[in-house]
């Protein structure tokens, strides 16, 4: 299970795996987001694209540190917020494997793999409604992809200016 | 020419209403490619003129990108030394002619203009237009003297209008100056995007006839980056400097479904096929175009309007700009915007491409689009435009074209060991020099902003070529930070 999710591919069935496999899954999850994310700042002379991935990836690695340990007291001292979901990027097409990656195709990729993790987080929120920490842990974890999405997209429009 | 009025009092002077632009017909107009803003006469330039209230603290100055001297200007108008006026903006911008069409004067001189706090502004632009266009009609262009030659070489890469304005100021210093265009004809964007309608190519030809005048060598069909690189203009060929004005001519495109058919153009072929192959009079020309009934246009800067009205006179009968704001936050110029609904273009504001449709033989047969509406505020308060789940729509149309902006072409950069670019592909470059990574190049224009405006071109280009001339001068190189 520690193999790194295939966001375009069909998620995982969390109804036969363990707690702590699931959360295994979840931690690859988050170390494959960080590292695409890391390979695209080691990618860039630009600085204003490095702070965009560099802080994307530190947010991963915080996510992965966080699923690690998984605690309770920590958790409730953060402050829950509702993001914007913008969907720029929801009915575009990601570039076909293989072929060489746009900063637009970049974009579009990671917003996508973003949201494909909110609604994981999501779908595993209400797997775990039954209990309560770690019902609320899955949400706000759903709602931070929810704003990386919200960056990328942000970042997506800018890019292509106001004529889009 | 009228003889100097008497002075105005600043009431009497806002007293006067702004002089109306003559325009053809639209009816007319949208059959042909003739230049739709006809421009003033005398008289009516020099009675707008006597609107400028000659502020002590001009606002106008600040709001222009290269900050022509506007009172001082317009003041030579109404003294009906029209010469006088033509010079005086020509010391802060080489391509008036052409700025006094395009410039997006409403955001930017006219916006500040104190006139315009109670009424409309001062016309800014049309004044510009018509001192430029009454030195070019009467033949009195004049020349700027140009100084003893330096014996230094710069190389200009592309004749657009960051290009032309660097050539300009390096030529009248003394420097001898080659422009180097990829296509067939120079003035790049100024040609192969701008249609004719809004900016006829006989006033950048006389443009560049007036820079050859001024000793500047023009080189067509020369790509750089292929045809010879940077490091051989500047080792083989023995240029001292070089500065890069390439532009943003790589479109973007939407990444949706079908956009790949037949029937499916960018904005930049479309325009270039038509702008400068004349594929608007195939077959006398050797270019084709698509004939359509139903054009959708994508997109909301000027780059659409003009798609979308060359479309119309190309002979559609419907033509529809397809946008995913409101008008509001439409890039394109008002006056634009205006003239493409005088026209009968149609407008889809709100509104997003989610699928080219496809005939079943490849060629486009509609567009599935949904609806948008403005979301909740984001922390900057700003309402951002979202899809309505289920509100998809389809429009018939046999022809597309996807407006939405463009990229930086890769291939200059990707030939120049040394020269750092962004992530977006421009070429990262001192804001106040043009000083790129690499010594003795220099970079301005949409190469290293992405699209912006010919007037910022313009004075990115003559900061470059201030900086260009220091370095000539003293040889000194300062390393960009980044």
């Amino acid at each position: 299970m520690d193999k790194p999710f295939d966001w375009t591919q069909k998620r995982p069935d969390f109804d036969t795996m363990t707690y702590e496999e699931t959360i295994r899954f979840c931690i690859a999850l988050e170390q494959a987001a960080a590292a695409f994310y890391e390979e695209l700042v080691q990618g860039t002379d630009d600085p204003v694209a490095k702070a965009l991935f560099g802080e994307l990836a530190l947010m991963e690695r915080g996510h992965e540190q966080r699923l690690e340990q998984l605690d309770e007291e920590a958790f409730f001292e953060t402050v829950p917020t509702t993001i914007i979901d913008l969907k720029t990027t929801d009915y575009l097409e990601v570039a076909e494997p293989g072929q060489e990656l746009t900063t637009q195709g970049i974009l579009i990729l990671a917003a996508q793999r973003e949201k494909a993790t909110r609604d994981l987080y999501a779908e595993l929120a209400l797997r775990y409604a039954a209990e309560p920490f770690l019902h609320e842990f899955f949400k706000m974890m759903a709602e931070e992809e929810a704003k990386h999405k919200y960056i990328l997209e942000e970042e997506y429009e800018r890019m292509m200016g106001g004529e889009m | 020419m009228s003889s100097a009025p008497q002075t105005l009092t600043p009431k009497e002077r806002m007293r006067i209403p702004r002089q109306e632009m003559p325009e053809q017909d639209p009816e007319a107009r949208s059959h042909n490619f003739d230049e739709v803003n006809l421009g003033y006469d005398a008289e009516t330039a020099m009675q707008e003129a006597q609107r400028c209230l000659q502020c002590k603290k001009p606002l106008c100055i600040d709001g222009c990108p290269v900050n022509i001297k506007i009172p001082e200007f317009i003041q030579l108008i109404v003294d009906g030394d029209f010469l006088g006026a033509a010079a005086k903006i020509k010391e802060d911008n080489s391509l008036p002619a052409v700025c006094g069409r395009v410039c997006p004067q409403e955001t930017q001189c006219e916006a500040t203009c104190v006139v315009g706090n109670r009424f409309r502004p001062v016309a800014i632009g049309h004044l510009e237009r018509f001192v430029s266009d009454n030195e070019r009609e009467t033949g009195q262009v004049q020349l700027p003297k140009i100084a003893k030659s330096s014996g230094k070489k710069v190389a200009i890469v592309g004749s657009g209008p960051a290009g032309l304005a660097c050539a300009t100021d390096l030529a009248q210093w003394g420097h001898e100056v080659t422009v180097y265009e990829a296509l067939h004809e120079f003035g790049g964007v100024l040609v192969y995007g701008i249609p004719e309608f809004r900016l006829p190519k006989k006033i950048l030809a006389t443009e560049i006839e007036n820079l050859e005048k001024m000793g500047v060598t023009f080189i067509k069909n020369f790509l750089i980056g292929k045809t010879m690189t940077v490091d051989e203009l500047m080792d083989e060929e023995g240029y001292d400097a070089v500065f890069v004005g390439t532009g943003a001519g790589l479109p973007w495109f939407m990444n949706i479904p079908g956009e790949n058919l037949n029937g499916v153009y960018s904005a930049n072929e479309f325009l270039t096929r038509v702008n400068l192959m004349k594929a608007n009079q195939f077959p006398q020309s050797d270019t084709p175009i698509k004939i359509a009934d139903t054009v959708v246009v994508f997109g909301g800067g000027n780059t659409a309007m003009d798609a979308v009205r060359v479309s119309k006179r190309l002979g559609a009968k419907r033509a529809i700009i397809v946008y995913r704001r409101s008008e509001e936050e439409m890039p394109a110029r008002d006056e634009e915007i205006k003239h493409a609904k005088e026209e009968g273009i149609e407008f889809m504001l709100l509104t997003a491409p989610k699928a080219m449709l496809d005939d079943g033989q490849g060629w486009l047969k509609g567009v599935e689009c949904l609806k948008m509406e403005l979301g909740e505020p984001d922390e900057s308060g700003r309402r951002r435009p979202v899809p309505i789940e289920g509100s998809e729509f389809t429009i018939e149309a046999d022809l597309a074209v996807v407006a939405i902006g463009n990229g930086s072409n890769p291939l200059l950069a990707k030939t120049t060991p040394g020269l750092k670019i962004n992530r977006w592909g421009n070429i990262i470059a001192d804001p106040e020099t043009g000083r790129t990574s690499k010594k003795g190049v220099f970079a301005g224009g949409d190469i290293v902003t992405g699209g912006a405006t010919v007037i910022l071109a313009m004075g990115a280009g003559r900061q470059a070529a201030a900086a260009i001339n220091e370095y000539l001068n003293t040889g000194k190189w300062v390393e960009i930070d980044g």
